[in-house]
């Protein structure tokens, strides 16, 4: 039996995001619920998101309780990098996917000790174009550019930008070296993103790991908020 | 290149609701995509010809809609066209904006093709 054939028109508006914001949402749940502090590190590759981790978990980790996932295509060297300074690590690499979407931080979560933890880091793929359409279900996002990139970078990759809750600036020891404009770096992100934070720093030497600290402080959920909820 | 994933998520909820409508093809399918979304026009249109062979999208057409950027002024009200994201107001100077258009990704259209005597 054969109909006559038709065209049928199905006027629609379904994001193609819905997935993972369907996925981000249960994260944000699910943090929001142990009193977890999720904050996603977005950067180009090499601008010093470990470099910077590894000094935060190892200088911080008397005070607060904090894990860490770090996205790569390939290898577990970040996460290596990261060991033995008292904090859970998981490594999620990602194959051919150049962004961490937010399943594969429900998966890395769900095998990971996140009892008691206060601060999770989530250390996106190196990359400053795909982790903007993807949002992880974390409580702040913030974008990292080192100064050896130059100070464009906020005008080239201006969606990532306009994300950030902070813009940390690293590598600042080499200014001098490098003749850095840096009031044009900050009027270049002042551009993208008005309202963001911005704080400089160097890992190498510590300067201005002060301010990243009294940043993270105001990101931790003050002991005790999880039971108040539920009472 | 994370437009080939995009263009899977499109082509699996097309296909998801070919399939409810007891289609036979689809003839076509549009998307709507803000030119702020970071998403590049050619890579979807790659990755679609790439994934389209023996599948319900063999015969169809993919059309690509651009939706230009429009910021509204937290300060004044105000409403424009833009070029980028935190583009000031034209008319208070203001930097304090949000983007009302332009960074959308979504399907927005599904042309399929049903027989008669199928059809609900």
């Amino acid at each position: 039996m054969t109909g006559t054939l038709l065209h049928q028109t199905l006027d629609l508006s379904h994001s193609l995001l819905q997935h993972n914001a369907g996925s981000a949402d249960a994260n944000r749940a699910f943090f929001l619920e142990k009193g977890l502090t999720a904050i996603s590190i977005v950067s180009s590759p090499g601008a010093g998101k470990t470099a910077l981790l590894e000094r935060t978990l190892t200088e911080l980790r008397q005070e607060i309780r904090m894990g860490a996932i770090t996205g790569d295509l390939q290898t577990e060297n970040d996460a290596e990098r990261l060991q033995n300074r008292g904090a859970p690590v998981l490594q999620i690499t990602t194959g051919e996917v150049c962004h961490l979407e937010a399943e594969m931080v429900a998966k890395a979560v769900e095998k990971m000790d996140t009892e008691g933890l206060q601060l999770l880091f989530i250390e996106n793929v190196g990359n400053l174009v795909c982790p903007a359409a993807f949002d992880l279900g974390e409580r702040s996002r913030v974008v990292m550019l080192s100064i050896t990139e130059g100070e464009d970078k906020p005008l080239k990759y201006p969606a990532l930008f306009a994300q950030a809750e902070l813009v940390v600036v690293t590598k600042c020891d080499l200014t001098h070296i490098l003749d850095f404009d840096m009031h044009n770096l900050l009027q270049n992100i002042r551009r993208t993103a008005p309202q963001t934070k911005v704080i400089m720093v160097s890992a190498r030497t510590g300067h201005g790991m002060t301010d990243w600290y009294a940043w993270l402080r105001t990101q931790v959920v003050p002991e005790g908020w999880a039971v108040v909820q539920q009472a | 290149m994370h437009e080939a994933g995009l263009m899977a998520e499109a082509m699996n909820k097309a296909e998801t609701l070919a399939m409810q409508c007891n289609a036979d093809a689809v003839a076509g399918l549009t998307l709507r995509v803000g030119v702020l979304s970071g998403v590049a026009l050619q890579a979807l249109q790659f990755a679609f010809d790439a994934m389209k062979p023996g599948t319900v999208f063999e015969q169809a057409e993919l059309r690509l809609e651009q939706v230009l950027p429009r910021l509204s002024c937290r300060d004044c009200g105000m409403e424009y066209a833009a070029q980028e994201r935190g583009q000031r107001c034209p008319v208070c100077k203001g930097s304090n904006t949000s983007l009302l258009q332009g960074g959308e990704l979504e399907l927005a259209k599904l042309e399929l093709i049903v027989r008669e005597d199928r059809t609900s």
